[in-house]
């Protein structure tokens, strides 16, 4: 069964991502008050940013239990997700500031939803490079950063609450009707869909990549290879 | 009193337009595009205006603001930026899966030839083992 799990997702996902563009741009009726085609940008930017921040639990959760544990596994899924986290954040900023420069005519501002949002994204680029170049030890250095990035969530998310400035309401997605509810609700699945996918195959590969790791060690041991 | 020549200005300018929205479609096909309308004014208002700084500066507020509206609107109704942002996405998930499957690669090539070596060091050992257990070809090294 889980030999044929990615696969599998894989397909679900392509169908899907198939059926949602087809109708973002051929079904879905077109937001004429107010920013016409801009508005189809909604369909991945939202969903993308739940999934961000579904990536960000997917870390810290993992990461927290493995230094309560040690266990590595833990560590393997706080690493995929990670990583993940990164893109999807990229992905929610940049999307963002292009709705931005077409709805208020700027690429950036710091408002506040944007000024957590990119401080929860570089805190989880921080967590990639100190896995990367942080050395011995760096697991649970980037454990805690893990953690920390988990405390910006609800910031993030309810900072539109907090804080009204010119960021749409966190409920702007539930006000959608008739096709853009049916679009938005598919390309949001499909989203969830390209989450696991991604976060199974990269979970597996960082396994692999402790599994490296050990037979390095053991290869070391066994006076195979040089140090 | 205010200068109200800007907003006579303006007011003119509506007025025109809605009696040109307002006119009945034609049901004859329209002639060849007329040569573009210049008022015999205009000489006149542009030297009235290279006097009048007030009058210069009053209309170019009222069209500064027109124009933003008008860029505004372009921007809005522009498809360039739905086209950037998914642009955007493909891309970066493309990238990210493109590197996942390399680093997949590299990783099963490197794997396979670590277990390999060490089997064939461990089948070594365990032969070496074995001969110098006593009594099962231990003489045979000497």
């Amino acid at each position: 069964m889980k030999r044929y799990l990615v696969p599998l997702l894989a397909v679900l996902v392509a169908c899907g991502l198939a059926w949602s563009i087809y109708n973002i741009f051929y079904v879905a009726e077109l937001e004429a008050t107010q920013l016409y085609w801009n508005q189809k940008i909604l369909y991945f930017h939202v969903p993308f940013a739940f999934m961000l921040f579904a990536a960000v639990f997917a870390c810290g959760i993992p990461a927290g239990i493995y230094l309560k544990t040690r266990n590595p596994r833990f560590d393997d899924i706080a690493n995929a997700a990670a990583e993940l986290a990164v893109v999807f954040g990229a992905v929610v900023l940049i999307t963002g500031s292009v709705w931005g420069r077409a709805a208020w005519g700027v690429w950036w501002t710091w408002e506040m939803r944007l000024t957590t949002s990119l401080l929860l994204w570089l805190v989880m680029v921080g967590y990639v490079l100190v896995r990367r170049f942080g050395g011995a030890g760096a697991e649970r250095l980037s454990a805690g950063l893990a953690v920390f990035a988990m405390i910006d969530v609800p910031l993030v998310y309810f900072s539109v609450k907090f804080w009204n400035f010119l960021h749409p309401k966190a409920e702007v997605a539930s006000t959608l009707v008739g096709t853009m509810k049916t679009t938005f609700r598919m390309s949001s699945l499909t989203m969830i869909g390209l989450f696991l996918l991604l976060l199974v195959a990269r979970v597996a590969q960082a396994r692999g990549e402790r599994q490296l790791r050990e037979l390095r060690e053991r290869g070391l041991d066994a006076g195979i290879l040089e140090p | 009193m205010p200068n109200l020549r800007p907003l006579l200005v303006v007011l003119a300018l509506v007025i025109g337009s809605g009696g040109a929205a307002a006119q009945p479609a034609q049901s004859t096909p329209p002639a060849a595009p007329a040569e573009p309308y210049h008022s015999p004014m205009r000489e006149q208002c542009g030297q009235e205006l290279r006097k009048d700084f007030d009058w210069q500066a009053n209309i170019t507020d009222v069209y500064e603001v027109v124009a933003h509206e008008k860029a505004a609107a372009k921007i809005q109704r522009n498809e360039r930026h739905v086209f950037i942002a998914y642009g955007v996405i493909w891309v970066l998930v493309a990238l990210f899966v493109g590197m996942m499957w390399l680093r997949q690669g590299k990783l099963n090539a490197e794997i396979k030839r670590l277990e390999a070596e060490l089997r064939r060091i461990e089948d070594e050992d365990r032969k070496r083992q074995d001969q110098a257990k006593p009594g099962k070809g231990a003489g045979d090294h000497e």
